[in-house]
């Protein structure tokens, strides 16, 4: 199914979180997902099917008290495998960043108010290098220009609040690609932003991509359209297991009931269009 | 958290019970055993006249809680007032009382609470009621907060386009909501006010002698230091635990909805 | 933004008439008026000196004269003479200031230094030993009466143990000693009063920090500093430290007037010359030109106190700093 070499492995992924009566509950019940060299996967789903904390999971990103086991084994040409799910903190911070980066639901809650923004997407450079602040500086700048901002000088010297929620999410790719992971992991990135500034950020991570050569994106999304428009394949998610993956080659054709329940509360795949007049 | 419960109720009981069994044992003069230290006869030892320490301590409580109570109650209703008032009247009003508030919090609390009762003259009544005409600011506040938040909520304005006074709003939505923080704000209201309490008296403005309070035991204490250690360690015990037990309780109380700092002020 | 700070220190100008009406209010209340209290106090105040008390406050004159008379003379930073020795309140306050000024600030520098550590170390360790022991230590801290730990310390250290003195801010022998001697004999004699009035301050501190940062560790830029790859100290350190200590710049502002206050039993206690003894005398001879001169100035400092702990929130939030510069809000 997949088209090059897997990048990413999940086998048997379980997420439990402490329940009211102290129990443990499973909000990932054993999940199996691959994510190719140069992929576009998507995860679908209700929200609570456990998209987030799926993704989240790989590089324990999740809240302190929650368990993962399971296997998650991230192996890039020409590196030794390295199995995330129980590695220590160095492992882990040698990956985040590195290997596997992270873009958010909300850009202003993903940027620290009170820096700068130049100085956190160099902070992200800084942490994978030995390089000088100079340095980590130079190619802040030169990350943030990437991103099709317009004028990366002052969007560099400006605090997050300074900025439209667009901007604020281009430089968030920014600091998520600075240190060239192979893996972009993006949870809803486009949730919260305005129509425009959604297909924008969309086309400029396809740009990106290209530009790159070799990055896989792990989108999680509820927005059928865009996982359609831009996957390789898409996981449906319910209640903690996969449902049902879908390719591209299939047409996205969901079969089971929940998924086209899901699928159908997409506006594209009720063609043609009618425009209701206002 | 149980220990704190059950000394509550035992200082609570003292307050009730030990004036009635114990206000005559407390006052007995007996120059003969002045200055005993804790033994089988005096439990907690006797002070310089040779009264018993463990009944003054005991009867000490009806004065030290009482004014604590009574002060908390005034703050408490004074807070409530003023707090609904500035929330559900808005503009002006809002503003005066707000500035009320800030004027309050301006002057160093012991500062004025001294120099009134300095003025009026020490009793109980007085000590009390001034303590809690500067310590309501607090419970003010949160209610002020609590209406604000309660105005912009959707069944607030479905109940008030239903026709239903802001009284009957208060009484069926608000009350439920700040009784909360207004209950914690009390109790560590309370805990501040024994501690004011204690130290007036224990400058020797508070609750005056012969009619002993914790404050004015530990001033008795304070003179015969490096004498009579008994003196000074269980007037400030009884103030320390009773103030830990009401913080302890009035802890556990905020705990679900656990109070953090946001923001500013 | 230059708006915004004289906005603000306009603000100010309603509370400092409040300030004094409430200052004036306070010695009103005395059965019968100042000089009533004051000649029942003293047996032999003649009927003479008694009408010049009366004529010097104005006391024949309605209420709101003899106010706005005071008042005025306030305004011009004259707060009358001591009614007990005669000399100017300005004076005496002059001289008493710096010492409550001193042990405050020297305990302010203890409160923070000892209080944000303590803080950010239990919420950075949340659920483990240090943060129970942190959280024990802070509410019997803030339980027991400063007081009543002064009392222990001056029997157990001072008389019992004779190693700190437990009077005065000098020995008997100050003007004997070497410089640096004179200054290690202040510091001897300041080491308990400060420990003292910094102790529930630095529990609050502590539990303020504590909860701040934990709330703070919670927030999305950490999870998303933790997923760029930056190590947990500069997490923890660069970006959650640095928001959660913005609210206790406005805690600075707001501690001063309880260590003012809390500096009568202090320094009554130690017998230090500072504000809260001048204030505590002042109170028990019924000097009333003093008492409402403290409380005016006490108040002042204290509101000023606010308004610098409301600069350094707008020079630390960068936030508020763009909001006052666009003039948004108020």
């Amino acid at each position: 199914m997949i088209a090059g070499r897997p990048l990413l492995q999940v086998r048997g992924l379980r997420v439990h979180v402490p329940g009211p009566d102290g129990r443990r509950v499973d909000k990932v019940a054993g999940i199996d997902l691959e994510v190719g060299e140069n992929e576009f996967v998507s995860i679908v789903g209700e929200s609570g099917s456990g998209k987030t904390l799926t993704v989240m999971s790989l590089c324990a990103l999740t809240p302190p008290g929650v368990g993962i086991t399971g296997s998650a084994v991230l192996s890039e040409a020409g590196r030794e495998p390295t199995e995330l799910i129980g590695a220590g903190p160095e492992v882990l911070r040698s990956v985040r960043g590195a290997r596997i980066a992270y873009v958010f639901q909300d850009p202003l809650d993903a940027l620290d108010p009170v820096r700068r923004c130049g100085l956190q997407v160099a902070d992200a450079y800084a942490a994978h290098s030995r390089k000088s602040r100079a340095d980590a500086a130079a190619a802040a700048l030169r990350a943030l220009k990437r991103t099709g901002l317009p004028d990366p000088h002052r969007v560099y010297e400006a605090y997050p609040h300074e900025l439209s929620g667009g901007m604020r999410q281009r430089v968030a790719l920014a600091a998520a690609l600075i240190a060239g992971p192979r893996l972009l992991v993006a949870d809803e990135p486009t949730t919260a932003l305005d129509a425009q500034s959604r297909s924008q950020v969309l086309s400029l991570l396809d740009g990106l991509r290209a530009d790159v050569g070799g990055l896989s994106v792990l989108l999680v999304t509820h927005d059928i359209t865009l996982a359609r428009k831009h996957s390789n394949r898409i996981y449906v998610l319910n209640s903690g297991r996969v449902e049902e993956v879908l390719g591209h080659e299939g047409g996205f054709k969901p079969v089971s009931a929940y998924a086209r329940r899901l699928f159908s509360a997409d506006p594209s795949a009720h063609a043609p269009r009618t425009r209701i007049p206002v | 958290m149980r220990g704190a419960v059950a000394w509550l109720i035992g200082v609570v009981l003292a307050a009730i019970v030990a004036p009635l069994g114990l206000g005559e044992v407390a006052q007995r003069i007996d120059l003969q055993a002045a200055l005993l230290p804790p033994g089988p006869g005096h439990w907690l030892g006797t002070d310089g006249l040779g009264r018993d320490l463990l009944a003054r301590l005991l009867v000490g409580t009806t004065a030290s809680l009482g004014v604590a109570v009574l002060s908390t109650a005034v703050a408490t209703i004074v807070g409530v007032l003023i707090g609904a008032t500035a929330g559900l009247a808005g503009g002006r009003v809002e503003r005066a009382l707000l500035g009320l508030i800030d004027l309050t919090l301006c002057f160093p609390a012991f500062f004025l609470i001294l120099a009134v009762v300095a003025m009026l003259g020490p009793g109980l009544t007085q000590i009390a009621v001034i303590i809690g005409l500067v310590g309501w600011t607090q419970t003010a506040r949160l209610v002020r907060a609590e209406i604000l938040s309660l105005k912009e909520r959707d069944f607030v304005a479905a109940a008030r386009v239903l026709g239903a006074g802001w009284w009957r709003i208060c009484r069926v939505h608000l009350l439920p909501n700040a009784s909360g923080p207004v209950i914690v704000s009390a109790v560590l209201g309370l805990s501040s006010a024994l501690l004011v309490e204690g130290g007036l008296s224990f400058l020797g403005i508070g609750v005056q002698p012969p009619v002993p309070s914790w404050g004015n035991l530990l001033m008795d204490g304070r003179s015969c230091l490096g004498v009579a250690w008994w003196m000074t360690l269980f007037p400030g015990l009884m103030i320390f635990l009773t103030v830990l037990s009401a913080n302890v309780v009035a802890e556990r109380i905020s705990e679900p909805s656990s109070i953090a700092p946001e923001g500013r002020r | 933004m230059r708006r915004w700070i004289v906005r603000r220190a306009l603000a100010m100008v309603p509370l400092l008439v409040g300030i004094t009406l409430v200052s004036y209010a306070v010695i009103r209340l005395a059965p019968g008026g100042p000089v009533d209290a004051q000649s029942e106090m003293n047996p032999r105040m003649t009927a003479e000196a008694r009408q010049k008390l009366v004529e010097i406050y104005g006391l024949d004159r309605p209420v709101y004269e003899q106010y706005l008379s005071w008042a005025w003379r306030v305004a011009r930073l004259d707060l009358g003479r001591s009614m007990v020795d005669g000399r100017p309140v300005l004076e005496k306050i002059a001289q008493a200031l710096p010492v409550t000024l001193g042990v405050n600030a020297l305990s302010l520098v203890i409160v923070f230094a000892a209080g944000i550590p303590l803080g950010v170390w239990s919420a950075v360790r949340r659920g483990s030993a240090v943060e129970r022991g942190v959280t024990t230590l802070t509410l019997a801290a803030l339980a027991v009466p400063a007081y009543w730990v002064a009392l222990l310390l001056i029997s157990g250290l001072g008389v019992g143990l004779r190693l700190l003195p437990v009077t005065g801010l000098q020995s008997l022998e100050h003007e004997l000693l070497s410089p640096f001697e004179r200054v290690l004999d202040t510091a001897r004699h300041l080491v308990l009063p400060v420990f003292v009035s910094a102790l529930a301050g630095t529990a609050v501190v502590a539990r303020f920090m504590r909860a701040s940062l934990g709330q703070t560790l919670t927030r999305g830029y950490v999870r998303a500093a933790r997923a760029r790859g930056l190590s947990e100290h500069a997490v923890v350190y660069r970006h959650a430290l640095r928001n959660a200590l913005l609210p206790v710049i406005t805690l600075l502002g707001l501690s001063l007037p309880g260590l003012l206050g809390g500096s009568v039993l202090f320094e009554t206690l130690f017998a230090l010359p500072g504000m809260g003894r001048l204030f505590y005398d002042a109170v028990n001879t019924r000097d009333y030109p003093l008492v409402m001169g403290v409380l005016v100035l006490g108040a002042i400092v204290t509101l000023l106190g606010n308004f610098l702990a409301d600069l350094g929130y707008l020079w630390a939030d960068p936030r508020i700093r763009t909001a006052h510069r666009e003039g948004t809000s108020r």
